[in-house]
């Protein structure tokens, strides 16, 4: 790669920090099965289960638990990041040889 | 047959005609251009695509099936729509690498990720079957408002399709994915009010909350309330405990996977009709919740049916459980309202699969093997051509399932594409797994599933009462020995072609020879190069 296209490479880069799968996404996937709760607690609450009510509190946990985790991410792709990444590709696509 | 008050005539009337209205309106949008006509420009805000999946995901059909599987097995009949699960985790993780993608598609996508001939055998058979499927689901759709409209009017399957199904082809023939996506945000408002009115309606006309639970305990059928009755072994009532753990494995993993069912191709488009990656997700997520919390609504509606109808056996006539609470119990007015909801809810679904078995037919079969040269005009008169195609198979498919639309969506959601889901993970999560084992895993499965659903048990040659659940395992273990040799036995895909594949969509799994090769060829800066580089561009931005 030319200079030319290194530095143009560098100031187009994404922080890998937000760009990277991590341990934050992991724990994310497991939180997120548990939103079902909030089925089972909507439906027992509206036949005054006392369980529909904990079920549907564990459900509001579970949403605050997964957006604490995946937030700060979704928060950084920003519209910004998107057009980044656009540019990035181009890029990308212009100088790269595929084969 | 239902009396109707001229005031219920006047509300279903003025419904339809605004639905109709809206289509008219974003004419002009639709034609301007193949991305106005197909992801209304790309630029929509989170709670428009949010409300159109939200209402396509609300069929017809859904409260059939629903109604199905609640009478059935009570609350624990719930756990059949943790698909909802799998679109919460696509929110997060598939939506994130195919909203980064340049593809307008799941057909396109197949291209990014597998090179040269096997790339192209995979769009072109995932198209095909693309348009197949949304012929398929309108299919169900019209075999669900015949239901509907037989029970109302005593109308036949032919009439019903031509009233209401060819009034939705009008506006999506004209304005595209914009009437669509419009329209779908109005119909879910008009969906959410009818569930809310017409299920408050069911429970306090079987006695409330505290009625409904007497009546169980009356009848013997306490367990109906409990979403966790399982049955174990050969004891207990409820779902087999072994098929709810399938499903929590199933929509989980289908989730991290891209294309492993079938409502996500029907997201993707609305993932790319966002303005932002952060539309697309917000839009995904707040969707699912709604389907979640519209389910709870249904089940007790549904349980309070059963607590005033008990003891029906025969599955097409319990189906109608949900409607049966609105046809039999609302008041004057409020009927006519319910019925303009139906066909809001009826219209929403139909008109986005004919959108989308459209741009499928249009854009990966085609454009991309017929006329790659067309004009955004040509493929905008292909994409309607498209929609009567469509229009037209559905027609005979929903003749087909017009009885036991319960047993055809259990098959379709669940069994019909398990071979499929864990080749789905597989070409997101694993660099090695190629085109050949993609198209191995799905033509292995076009057959198995057929055999041992339908074909194996009518011929006496299987039990015909295996459980959905041993269905499921059975066919995903069978076709992983089928394409992970087909996997293993060939070459993987061209290291060129995956390169650009990792540098552009970032997936999560096992890239790591992908990615070094990246950074050996000046594509990938290391992690400490690239957040540098990033940190000083974000401080010339600031200065």
């Amino acid at each position: 790669m030319s200079e030319k296209h290194s530095a143009r490479m560098k100031k187009l880069a994404i922080d890998e920090k937000i760009d990277n799968w991590g341990a934050r996404d992991l724990a994310g996937i497991i939180t997120v099965p548990f939103s079902i709760c909030a089925a089972a607690g909507l439906a027992l609450a509206l036949l005054g289960r006392p369980l529909g009510y904990f079920l549907l509190l564990a459900a509001v946990g579970q949403g605050m638990i997964m957006f604490s985790l995946l937030l700060p991410k979704i928060k950084a792709i920003s519209l910004e990041y998107e057009t980044k990444q656009e540019e990035y590709e181009k890029f990308v696509e212009e100088i790269a040889r595929w084969k | 047959m239902i009396e109707m008050a001229g005031l219920d005539w006047f509300w279903m009337v003025a419904l339809i005609v605004a639905m109709l209205f809206l289509g008219v309106l974003f004419y002009n949008l639709g034609k301007r251009s193949e991305a106005d006509f197909f992801l209304a420009g790309r630029g929509l805000p989170w709670w428009l695509p949010a409300s159109s999946v939200y209402a396509t995901h609300t069929g017809t059909d859904t409260p059939i099936w629903y109604g199905g599987v609640i009478y059935r097995y009570g609350l624990a009949g719930i756990w059949y729509g943790f698909f909802a699960v799998w679109v919460s985790i696509s929110a997060f993780f598939s939506t994130r690498i195919f909203r980064r993608s340049p593809a307008y598609t799941q057909g396109d996508w197949q291209t990014l990720r597998y090179a040269g001939l096997g790339g192209e055998l995979t769009r072109g058979y995932l198209s095909g079957w693309r348009v197949f499927m949304d012929i398929w689901t309108v299919g169900w759709m019209n075999a669900a408002i015949y239901k509907i409209c037989n029970y109302l009017w005593g109308m036949d399957y032919t009439t019903a399709f031509l009233i209401f199904t060819i009034t939705v082809a009008v506006y999506t023939l004209f304005s595209g994915y914009w009437g669509v996506v419009v329209a779908d945000f109005q119909q879910s408002i008009l969906v959410l009010s009818a569930i809310v009115i017409v299920s408050i309606f069911g429970i306090v006309q079987a006695g409330g909350p505290a009625g409904i639970m007497d009546k169980l305990h009356l009848l013997g059928e306490g367990w109906r309330a409990n979403p966790f009755s399982f049955v174990v072994g050969k004891s207990g009532n409820g779902i087999p405990l072994a098929w709810f753990l399938t499903m929590i494995f199933a929509s989980t993993l289908a989730g991290i996977g891209m294309g492993s069912h079938t409502d996500w191709y029907t997201e993707a488009q609305r993932i790319q009709s966002a303005r932002t990656l952060k539309d697309g997700t917000y839009s995904m997520w707040s969707a699912s919740l709604m389907v979640i919390l519209r389910n709870s609504l249904w089940a007790v509606a549904i349980l309070a049916f059963f607590v005033m109808f008990p003891g029906i056996v025969d599955e097409g006539t319990y189906e109608m459980a949900w409607y049966r609470v609105g046809f039999d119990f609302l008041p004057v007015g409020l009927l006519g309202f319910f019925l303009g909801c139906i066909i809001a809810i009826h219209f929403s679904t139909v008109s986005t699969h004919l959108n989308l078995g459209s741009s499928y037919f249009t854009r990966d079969l085609y454009q991309h093997y017929i006329n790659p040269k067309a004009s955004p005009k040509k493929l905008i008169t292909v994409g309607r051509i498209g929609i009567l195609v469509t229009l037209a198979g559905s027609f005979f498919l929903g003749y087909m399932m017009k009885e036991n639309i319960t047993t055809w969506l259990i098959f379709a959601m669940w069994v019909g594409m398990a071979g499929t889901w864990i080749p789905c993970v597989l070409q997101v999560v694993w660099w090695r797994f190629n085109a050949k084992g993609w198209l191995a895993a799905w033509i292995a499965n076009l057959g198995l599933a057929w055999l041992i659903a339908w074909i194996l048990p009518a011929l006496g040659v299987i039990p015909k009462d295996i459980p959905d659940y041993i269905q499921f395992w059975v066919l995903l273990g069978i076709s992983a020995v089928i394409y992970l040799p087909v996997t293993l036995l060939t070459k993987p895909e061209d290291m060129g072609h995956l390169v650009k594949f990792y540098v552009m969509n970032k997936p999560y799994g096992f890239w790591g020879p992908v990615r070094r090769e990246a950074i050996r060829r000046g594509l990938l800066t290391n992690d400490s190069a690239a957040v540098k580089a990033a940190e000083s561009v974000k401080g010339g931005e600031k200065s």
